[in-house]
């Protein structure tokens, strides 16, 4: 086990560029999740990590030492793929004891370690049998138990949960979670699942084109997010167009089409700074909007549609300034009717200020 | 299932071709193996199983037959070393070139196999490229003989029947899930042992079709061994033709010709046995 560290690492195939001068640390037993969409260069870091690519430019360490130009078969880095790939000619046992014949590790020690570790992801039953006899959420199961057999230093998953169907997902990353606790090792997590990757993590990292975003704890990324493109990716936002009225003491925002218009907010994470008159952007969580107008912040919609979420029901409503809000509503409580026009509000701490960095939220 | 029965009378030609070609000779063949030899061109008549009791009584056959096999395992094994790494190579390459590569790997294939002997006689000969190269590089100080012998033929054989091997293996590897080969390197095995304990167990269908195909194609070659051997290498196909051809005695070439056809089916048939229980 050991710390991780990715130093202002590049790499480019062609003329496109994949990761663009990333710097990342994994601490010590830390399960850290590099979330984004595909083409973010997410992957690439782990292959980084894994030796699989070579950066253009950076440095790769494991546990305190250089491993940049470190032969992938030298690291002790445990990988779980995607497809599993499971060694479809040797059994269960064999395919966990894999990286241990291959160390020459002696026999007894051997038989040893794969019934611990078959034991950790409950195979034991099946540890005859060859991968092709096993369902998916099994052989996820076998992969990890041969990725931990060899006591890697770091943990690496390239979106093991993809593969398989919703509700074994849920179980497979609880399982995923439990395994990395009792072992106490260092892991990233490669996902474009935003559930997943706040279900999971002690930290994530937000990836665009080659870059990280945002590094935080679950609960930070998903309350302030640092740009718009978190806060879309990461759960759904409603996001109104401002300009900045006062910024000592908590910010004034102006509606950018009527100034006359007034909101209070917080800045996101670090606390960008902002000028008077600068345009800017006002952040709502769904759950944080209410119907009515308990709180100081005021919007005037009409109701859309509602739709019902078991949980809760969503609301989307059409804003006077063409933008579109969503709120969530308990399930017990009365629904508007479309076309109703309705007062909806929220507090100041739940508008969160970003900067306008570019108008594209798609996710 | 009327498409099915539609299908059926399309096979029907090609049947018909089989039957006239393949089959009707053979039957004939295996009838003159069931007469005894009378004379050149002629046969007694009366059926009878002599021709093969004396086949199997004559160690000079078993000699053939054992030296005939051991060529085609010889073949086989060069093919084996000379084609897995190509047929690893054309499996996993991205190069755009891949198609030509291919085209490149078959294009022995697509030359008549007379003009194919022929082509490396400048290349093989006393005064060819390879000893003029060898001589030049100090690495022999007499020519070797690489024509009209054994090495020839090997040669010659090799040079005919790699493609299929090629083609074969190529095509199972690239089966195999690259993922499953970086989980071996992941777990710390470099590409030579992540090669000999993941890539080969794999590949053992193809390594057992591919061989098969090169030693039947080897075994019964003819026009290779007689050109390459230069009449100087007996094999069981020169050896029937010297039956058949020079002596016109049929019933003894077609006696050998069908113990070859025998052993190769055996052969065959105990492979794809071998293949089948491990899979």
């Amino acid at each position: 086990m050991a710390e991780v560290e990715l130093r202002r690492v590049s790499k480019a195939y062609g003329a496109t560029e994949v990761v663009r001068d990333l710097s990342l640390e994994i601490k010590d037993g830390e399960f850290l999740t590099l979330l984004g969409a595909s083409g973010s260069g997410k992957t690439t870091c782990l292959r980084m990590v894994a030796g699989f690519v070579i950066p253009d430019s950076g440095q790769v360490m494991l546990g305190g030492r250089d491993a940049t130009r470190l032969p992938a078969w030298r690291r002790n880095t445990g990988m779980v793929f995607q497809s599993y790939a499971l060694f479809p000619h040797l059994s269960v046992a064999e395919n966990v004891a894999y990286g241990l014949t291959v160390r020459r590790t002696p026999k007894p020690e051997i038989a040893a370690r794969v019934a611990e570790v078959l034991r950790l992801v409950r195979l034991e039953e099946f540890k005859d049998r060859k991968p092709a006899q096993l369902s998916g959420g099994q052989k996820q199961r076998v992969a990890l138990a041969r990725a931990v057999a060899i006591r890697p230093e770091v943990l690496l998953l390239d979106e093991p949960l993809s593969a398989l169907d919703l509700k074994l997902r849920g179980e497979l990353q609880a399982e995923i979670r439990r395994i990395q606790q009792t072992l106490g090792i260092t892991t990233l997590f490669v996902t474009h699942d935003q559930g997943e990757a706040l279900g999971i993590s002690d930290r994530v990292a937000v990836m665009r084109e080659g870059k990280i975003l945002q590094v935080d704890t679950p609960v930070a990324l998903y309350q302030r997010p640092a740009s718009s493109y978190v806060a879309n990716f990461v759960g759904t936002t409603n996001f109104i167009d401002g300009i900045v009225l006062d910024q000592n003491g908590p910010f004034r925002i102006g509606h950018a089409r009527d100034q006359t218009q007034v909101f209070t907010a917080i800045a996101g994470e670090n606390g960008p700074s902002f000028a008077k008159g600068e345009p800017c952007l006002l952040c709502i969580r769904p759950e944080n909007v209410r119907l009515g107008a308990m709180h100081p912040n005021r919007i005037e919609a009409k109701v859309i549609h509602v739709t019902y979420g078991g949980q809760h029901w969503v609301a989307d409503c059409d804003r006077a300034d063409g933008g579109i809000m969503t709120l969530n509503l308990p399930a017990q409580s009365g629904i508007p009717k479309p076309g109703e026009v309705v007062t909806l509000s929220w507090a100041a701490e739940h508008g969160v200020l970003l900067k306008i960095e570019d108008r594209s939220h798609g996710a | 299932m009327a498409l099915k029965r539609a299908w059926g009378f399309l096979l029907l030609p090609a049947l018909a071709v089989l039957a006239a070609a393949f089959l009707m000779p053979l039957a004939n063949l295996g009838m003159k193996s069931l007469h005894l030899f009378a004379g050149p061109g002629r046969e007694q008549p009366g059926l009878t199983l002599e021709n093969y009791i004396a086949f199997l009584e004559d160690p000079f056959n078993w000699g053939l037959l054992g030296w005939t096999s051991l060529l085609g395992l010889l073949v086989v094994g060069i093919s084996l070393v000379l084609g897995l790494p190509v047929a690893y190579f054309l499996a996993r390459t991205k190069t755009r070139w891949r198609p030509v590569l291919f085209l490149l790997v078959i294009a022995p294939m697509l030359v008549s196999v007379v003009i194919r002997n022929l082509g490396w006689i400048p290349i093989l000969s006393e005064s060819g490229v390879v000893n003029s190269l060898l001589i030049a590089l100090g690495l022999v100080s007499q020519p070797l003989k690489l024509f009209n012998n054994l090495a020839g033929v090997v040669i010659g054989l090799v040079h005919a029947f790699l493609p299929f091997l090629i083609l074969t293996l190529a095509t199972v590897i690239q089966r195999i899930d690259p993922q499953i080969e970086e989980a071996s390197i992941n777990l710390g095995a470099g590409p030579f042992e992540t090669f000999c304990r993941v890539v080969l167990p794999l590949t053992r269908p193809g390594l057992i079709a591919g061989s098969l195909i090169v030693f039947t194609l080897a075994v019964s070659a003819y026009t290779t061994p007689a050109v390459m051997g230069g009449g100087r290498v007996l094999v069981m196909s020169t050896y029937v033709q010297q039956q058949i051809g020079t002596l016109l005695d049929y019933a003894t070439g077609a006696t050998v010709a069908i113990v070859l056809l025998v052993w190769g089916a055996f052969l065959s048939i105990l492979a794809l046995r071998f293949s089948k229980a491990e899979a």
